[in-house]
């Protein structure tokens, strides 16, 4: 049935790679607007533009990483490149938390907002033992969709990004719309203006929103977990990215700042589960249709999401595997389907786990979420950051088809002016998060320690180094990785590199 | 409608939005792989040597090198062997071939400057041209040599002299020769 040594399939498209990133991005700002607004009260969108400024840094060290190394695993790829097989697991062990949240988070966020047709179902309680109130329909349903999403993306990676296209397109016509009539009839900057200065929050407060208002700009990851599937990838994935990074602050720029021009933040703060269905109830010609209309673009929205957290998760994991970091079974992938068909079903029952353990948790469930997705995002883009600048010393000869611009020459290494500024913002954001968040500070370290225990003894049981790096020919590897991804320019490019140096590759 | 300020935003919005999905979906089509190919070897020259062999015939030939560089903003290498005979010893002094052998450089330095680059320029002593210069192709790790001649009646045949021979029969990077008839 399995089969080690069939490999991953491209079939993603430029709109698929667009897409697999803008659906991790929809959802997110979907969830955050409303927690932001609820700590950076007044100040949301400065809020949203601090957490944007380190996202643009990231997002530019991640184009020139997933063009140049346009393999499955994204950040803990380039982690395990430019810092070695321990920092490597690290930054995996912190994505895959990202990864499983997502799942669970939104495939329980998509069928609270299909129960929105059916409020019977969502007004359900019993209990359960020690837990009262506990949902049982609403848990099934959830435990549904991630299996029928597991199945989708077992299938193909076909099906399941074009899934993502088809719904992230409406998705974009639907938010493009409401932030355009918004703006256009209802705003009022006058408004907005008189909650900036008199609804300010407090410095704790406020850093308390940015550090979850960076899980707006989860998605780029997503970008270069799919590089693997992406047809011409050098060519696709700076752009998509460099599209996204746009797109991307537009969207999460906007969002707040009209809906502080239209509602007081306390009322969009209240509703924390469909903050935009309100802003929409609001809007004039339309609001009627808001209800159901916003409940289908949010059900749509975060099940995208869930989609693209299990292709994530089940990528990394490959990735992971094909890297001695975990249990090689976790490579395996489907002789027919193309697809890491283990990884896809492991990680799909960790993120059913995770949902049961917010359903048993009652209200709080989403913000903890939230902070454990935050404290993920910020740990492996911070990893992720310094193997740009470790890779420019170590590799300078492999292409990159985009280069991070404003460098400094240092003894005829280019580095980064923005990479330094991403290391310098994502570690920030990583101790505000452990300084500002109560569960985070312990279940985010407590996760990566469980990774890092197994990963011991995983790799004393098949007596591989622990903290030493196995040896590879990461040249040999990049030849290889630009020959099954055709890209002819990157590959002529990299042999005359190397013949030039004089590096033979066996 | 709204406020003028919200009316300008929300169009701004909807048109940047549609500027970046445009230029996202509009890819360059790939060139085939023998092109890339072919494109790439040339780009792929980051070392150009020049040796001044003869006259404007060479300069011709720093002219062409630079142009050949540019894109790849290569490295170039301008060189002039004096060519010691055997009757004396190899640092014997040569005030007037060292001192035409200063003034081509310079010239063909200023030609390089011109274009923006920052020249390696060379004035070797060797019993052989030939010599001198595939010694130091190979010390710098040329990736391309290229030469100016004239079409002239030699002892070898017609236009190509012995120092151009050697350099093509024992070069191991490629070689350009650019042949100008004489007066042409």
């Amino acid at each position: 049935m399995k089969e080690k040594g069939a490999k991953l399939r491209r079939e993603v498209t430029t709109w698929g790679s667009f897409t697999w990133g803008y659906a991790d991005v929809g959802a997110d700002v979907y969830v955050a607007l409303g927690l932001v607004m609820a700590a950076a009260q007044g100040a949301t969108p400065l809020a949203f533009l601090i957490a944007g400024i380190i996202y643009i840094m990231v997002g530019l060290a991640y184009t020139e990483l997933a063009s140049a190394y346009p393999v499955a695993g994204g950040g803990q790829y380039f982690t395990l490149r430019g810092l070695g097989d321990f920092w490597g697991l690290v930054a995996g062990a912190a994505l895959m938390l990202d990864y499983t949240v997502d799942v669970a988070l939104f495939a329980m966020a998509s069928a609270g907002y299909i129960n929105f047709f059916f409020p019977q179902v969502r007004e359900f309680g019993m209990t359960i033992g020690p837990f009262h109130n506990v949902n049982l329909i609403w848990m099934a349903e959830t435990f549904l969709l991630i299996t029928i999403l597991a199945f989708l993306n077992i299938k193909g990676i076909r099906e399941s990004s074009l899934l993502n296209e088809l719904l992230g397109a409406l998705d974009m016509i639907m938010e493009t719309s409401i932030i355009f009539i918004g703006f256009a009839f209802a705003w009022r900057p006058e408004f907005l203006l008189h909650q900036w200065r008199t609804q300010f929050p407090t410095v704790e407060k406020f850093l308390y929103g940015i550090s979850i208002a960076v899980i707006s700009y989860v998605g780029l990851e997503s970008v270069s977990q799919a590089a693997e599937e992406t047809k011409r990838p050098t060519a696709v994935v700076p752009r998509t990215s460099m599209a996204l990074i746009i797109v991307v602050l537009m969207f999460a720029l906007a969002f707040p700042t009209v809906a502080l021009g239209i509602l007081p933040w306390q009322d969009i703060a209240s509703r924390e589960g469909d903050p935009v269905a309100l802003l929409a109830s609001k809007l004039p010609f339309v609001g009627f249709l808001a209800g159901p209309a916003a409940a289908i673009l949010a059900a749509t929205i975060v099940l995208i999401s869930a989609n693209t957290g299990i292709m994530g998760a089940s990528r990394l994991a490959y990735g992971m595997a094909e890297a001695g970091l975990i249990g090689e079974g976790l490579s395996a992938v489907h002789p027919r389907f193309h697809t890491p068909i283990r990884a896809i079903m492991l990680f799909s029952g960790v993120a059913a786990a995770e949902a049961l353990f917010a359903f048993l948790s009652g209200r709080k469930a989403m913000d903890t979420m939230a902070n454990m997705y935050a404290f993920g995002a910020m740990l492996a883009y911070f990893l992720a950051s310094l193997s740009l600048v470790a890779l420019r010393v170590k590799e300078p000869h492999i292409p990159r088809a985009y280069r991070v611009p404003f460098n400094i020459r240092l003894k005829g290494i280019e580095i980064p002016i923005p990479g330094i500024l991403a290391i310098i913002g994502t570690g920030t954001m990583v101790i505000i998060v452990l300084l500002t968040h109560a569960i985070a500070r312990v279940v985010g370290p407590l996760w990566v320690l469980v990774w890092v225990i197994y990963y011991a003894w995983y790799r004393v049981r098949s007596g591989k180094p622990v903290f030493r790096s196995l040896p590879r020919d990461w040249n040999k590897e990049q030849l290889r990785i630009f020959e099954e991804a055709g890209e002819v320019e990157s590959l002529e490019k990299l042999k005359w590199e190397l013949a030039r140096k004089g590096i033979a590759v066996q | 409608m709204g406020h003028p300020l919200g009316v300008a935003i929300a169009f701004s919005f909807v048109v940047i939005l549609l500027v970046v999905i445009t230029w996202m979906l509009r890819l360059p089509k790939p060139a085939p792989p023998e092109v890339v190919k072919a494109i790439y070897s040339v780009e792929a020259v980051r070392r150009i040597l020049v040796p001044i062999i003869e006259g404007v015939y060479s300069e011709r030939a720093v002219e062409l090198a630079c142009r050949l560089g540019e894109r790849q903003n290569a490295h170039i290498i301008l060189l002039h062997v004096i060519e010691v005979p055997y009757t004396v010893p190899l640092d014997a002094p040569l005030p007037e071939l060292e001192k035409k052998g200063k003034k081509a450089l310079e010239t063909a330095s200023f030609i390089a400057l011109q274009h923006g680059f920052k020249p390696e320029v060379h004035l070797i002593r060797h019993r052989s041209a030939s010599e001198g210069i595939l010694s130091l192709a190979k010390q710098s790790a040329v990736d391309q040599i290229v030469m100016g001649i004239g079409l002239k009646k030699t002892s070898y045949g017609e236009g190509i002299g012995r120092t151009v021979r050697e350099v093509l029969r024992r070069a191991n990077c490629e070689v350009i020769i650019s042949k100008i008839p004489v007066g042409g």
